[in-house]
């Protein structure tokens, strides 16, 4: 019994523990992959965003699936 | 009319009782002399041959062989017949007593499983039955006080009151068989015969025991007999006893008090955690201003569009933005989102963050039965760097069915943003774990509770 009641204990105070501080401080959020930010070409103004982005940086949907 | 004098009326006046004398018979199979001490006895084993011997009867009558003598030493009694035994009575007094009996009953067919039974005579204070299972003694007594209710088939720690008002708890029920038996009984004892036996324990925390049997009687009558007793300390019986050698328990009682409580500080315990899982869940759904909430026609996602613009009130904030198809259906969308400091990322503006989802969700049903998988909306996170203006490009492509590629898209798009918003997943989880162990301690008690026999 005693055995138990620290099993069950240890489980759901520690689970309890970690959820609320996961929650509390926002755990699973990652910060800005770019934080000082890109700077986007004047000259192009209007050409969109990704297709700039994509044809430098490579990968993502460039044109569909 | 003749009356006693008064002074023969007081308590503790009049005659006093007769001497007790002991019964002699003489074995009518070996002839050996065998002392009869409770006047009550129907059977005597003779201590010579063994020969169950009736006393009942108008004539000595052999039953038959009670097995052979030597045999009770492979029964590990404590007790030899005729040993003394000293009891504290209710009253505090300690009376002599003297083993008339011993009686061996094993359960399941098995040795391992063996109840020593000692039947305690003493001329003037009645018997009593002493007993021991694996180092753990009880001692009782006949009572006439009946239980309220069928005691059978009843689940551990289940109430309940006997005819005298007190209370119980049950302990365990099963049956068993008589091995053994040498000595003096009140009753033609046979080897085979079987005793169902349920025990029940004080709820008050006394120690004290309340037994009912039933055995199988002659003309195929069940007779139901009760007890009244307590536990016993091993140390009790070895002074009792004079007997230091008697061995210790091999394990120990269950205190069913103690073990029910401690169940119930567990679901108590589940239940708050529970409980500030479940707080925690309900702060992190409404958690967080919407700081935008924008639908996007199916042809503005292709090649790109510029949200409204929207507030984060503080530095490293944490965005939650869903993305929701609301009329998705087997099908499946892409969508590049970045998010833009300042009002327009090509006058100034800067995309600090890029990311991208990947929408699907198909149904149907199949033999009879619907199936769906995947989902219409999805959540991107990310902490803004700062606080200040914000704004999303979004582009998106989306198709039908197996299409592996798409130019444009054929569904509209809502946009939310929460800014402050805090993930759902940790709670949840909690809420899940605590659920988990208060379930588990559900089945542990029921489990627990469970009849050992019925």
């Amino acid at each position: 019994m005693i055995f138990k009641r620290i099993l069950l204990g240890f489980l759901l105070g520690g689970g309890t523990l970690v959820a609320s501080a996961a929650t509390l401080l926002g755990a699973g959020v990652s910060p800005a992959a770019e934080p000082q930010g890109i700077s986007l070409r004047q000259e192009t103004p209007r050409a969109g965003f990704f297709q700039t982005y994509r044809s430098h940086r490579g990968g993502g949907l460039r044109g569909g699936k | 009319m003749v009356t006693a004098p008064p002074e023969q009326m007081a308590p503790g006046a009049g005659r006093p009782r007769p001497p007790h004398v002991p019964k002699k018979v003489d074995c009518p199979n070996c002839g050996s002399r065998l002392e009869i001490r409770d006047e009550a006895s129907r059977l005597v084993v003779c201590v010579s041959c063994g020969s169950r011997i009736e006393l009942s009867a108008a004539e000595l009558k052999v039953l038959g062989q009670a097995g052979d003598a030597a045999d009770a030493d492979g029964w590990r009694f404590d007790f030899e017949i005729g040993d003394s035994y000293r009891h504290r009575m209710d009253d505090g007094t300690i009376y002599r007593f003297e083993v008339a009996a011993r009686m061996a009953y094993i359960e399941d067919g098995s040795r391992a499983w063996t109840t020593r039974m000692y039947l305690l005579y003493h001329p003037s204070r009645g018997s009593l039955w002493l007993s021991e299972y694996e180092g753990l003694w009880d001692v009782s007594r006949g009572t006439h006080v009946m239980p309220k209710r069928d005691v059978w088939g009843l689940t551990k720690a289940q109430p309940v009151e006997t005819h005298d008002g007190r209370q119980w708890h049950f302990v365990e029920s099963g049956t068993y068989e008589l091995a053994y038996v040498d000595g003096a009984l009140p009753w033609v004892a046979e080897v085979g015969d079987m005793v169902r036996y349920a025990e029940l324990l004080a709820a008050d925390g006394s120690g004290e025991t309340f037994e009912v049997e039933a055995a199988a009687r002659e003309g195929g009558d069940q007779e139901l007999e009760f007890g009244h007793g307590r536990r016993l300390d091993v140390e009790e019986v070895r002074r009792g006893a004079r007997k230091p050698e008697i061995r210790d328990p091999v394990g120990r009682r269950e205190d069913l008090g103690k073990v029910k409580r401690g169940y119930a500080k567990m679901a108590r315990w589940a239940a708050i955690f529970l409980g500030v899982n479940f707080l925690l869940l309900v702060y992190a759904l409404f958690a967080g201003d919407k700081v935008l909430e924008q639908r996007f026609a199916a042809s503005d996602l292709t090649p790109e569009v510029l949200s409204q613009p929207f507030a984060v009130s503080d530095d490293g904030n944490a965005l939650e933005i869903r993305l929701e198809v609301p009329n998705l259906s087997n099908a499946w969308m892409y969508v590049d989102v970045a998010l833009v400091s300042g009002d327009d990322p090509f006058a100034g503006g800067k995309v600090v963050h890029v990311d991208e989802a990947g929408i699907e969700y198909y149904h149907g049903s199949s033999g009879g039965e619907s199936w769906s998988e995947g989902s219409r909306d999805q959540s991107l996170w990310v902490r803004a760097p700062e606080a200040g203006t914000y704004r999303l490009v979004l582009r998106a492509v989306s198709n039908y069915g197996n299409a592996p590629n798409a130019e444009a898209s054929a569904h509209p798009l809502t946009i939310e943003v929460i800014d402050g918003a805090h993930r759902r997943v940790f709670p949840l989880f909690g809420v899940l774990l605590c659920l988990g162990g208060l379930a588990w301690v559900g089945f542990s008690y029921a489990a627990w509770k469970s009849p050992s026999e019925d």
